[in-house]
């Protein structure tokens, strides 16, 4: 690690508990992050994958580099020019002891260009005292399908990056224009995926669509009636990844900051909040 | 994608039940594309 370059600037659109712990665990390196500058709150709890996309583009368009790694899906780092990311495996990667839910090294020319450290599946969300279990969906066809839903539904904007849009995709995939129509009067939308759980969660409404449910884990700690259903019909999954940026400021720190990502360590942490982790061997069913 | 790899907390182990699971990776033009079909559908 070079000497002079002990931070690493992470640009995210998440809650950061792996810099936490990164900088407990890594010889006094930190990584500071950098949320959207939307607001205040944007900085701690999150905006969205399009303003992290948007920095990392103007960063690299204007040739002001201030980003070291950005946390962006794989599905965007590779639709985004491969220039704007240095290839690089990290080490931990290559650890034969590690069993991979699947290979972490997600781009096409195996580079190193988008690593997956961790898998997300989105869960049907619902209040629990709104939505008896003999009630729930089963499926998105239930959801858009069911009278009762209307104006009960709270679902991520389909129209711009994030889940709503994969549920969007998928559901008119699988079920055509009838799901849309029958939707068209169902729900109301939410730009913030994180405020859309607290509404479920305080029964404002009865289901949540497109929502990670990164805060899940706490609320259900803290008694509030939020439950995941599993749709039977199919399961939309994103992965993650930690790309170190071109030109970056700190590419040494960079490098350390997104091996450690890959590590038993950081995936604990990030299993704390939400996450579901990559390797088995790292995250039996009792850890976080 | 590996189904015998369980996840960490209670509430997410129904995932591990999945039939068919599905990741998005469309390519620039037909997520712009989708996005605008998805504003076309849904945003009044």
């Amino acid at each position: 690690v070079n000497p002079d370059a002990k931070r690493a600037a992470l640009l995210s659109s998440e809650i950061c508990a792996e810099n936490m712990n990164f900088s407990r665990t890594s010889a006094g390196m930190r990584a500071n992050w950098y949320g959207p500058p939307t607001t205040a709150a944007a900085r701690m709890r999150g905006s969205n994958a399009a303003a992290v996309t948007a920095r990392v583009t103007t960063e690299q368009d204007s040739k002001t580099y201030v980003g070291d790694v950005a946390d962006l899906a794989v599905r965007q780092v590779l639709i985004i020019p491969a220039g704007y990311f240095e290839a690089f495996i990290p080490p931990a990667v290559t650890d034969p002891s590690v069993k991979w839910l699947k290979d972490p090294v997600a781009d096409p020319g195996h580079k190193g260009i988008a690593v997956t450290n961790f898998a997300q599946f989105f869960a049907i969300w619902t209040n629990a005292t709104l939505v008896k279990p003999d009630q729930a969906p089963k499926n998105l066809l239930d959801v858009a399908s069911n009278p009762m839903w209307k104006g009960q539904i709270i679902w991520r904007v389909p129209w711009s990056a994030g889940g709503g849009n994969h549920l969007y995709y998928f559901a008119v995939q699988q079920y055509g224009r009838d799901w849309v129509t029958m939707m068209q009067a169902q729900p109301v939308f939410a730009d913030d995926q994180d405020a859309a759980l607290v509404q479920v969660a305080r029964g404002e409404y009865a289901i949540g669509l497109g929502l990670t449910g990164r805060q899940a884990s706490q609320f259900i700690k803290d008694g509030q009636p939020i439950a995941a259903v599993w749709p039977n019909d199919f399961l939309i999954s994103v992965t993650e990844s930690h790309p170190v940026l071109a030109h970056a400021p700190h590419p040494n720190a960079a490098k350390v900051f997104a091996n450690w990502l890959m590590t038993e360590r950081a995936r604990r942490s990030g299993a704390t909040w939400g996450k579901l982790r990559c390797a088995s061997t790292f995250c039996p069913p009792t850890s976080g | 994608m590996r189904v015998d790899i369980l996840p960490t907390d209670e509430w997410m182990k129904g995932a591990a039940n999945a039939k068919q699971i599905f990741e998005n990776f469309q390519n620039a033009d037909d997520q712009a594309a989708n996005y605008a079909a998805a504003m076309a559908d849904f945003k009044k």
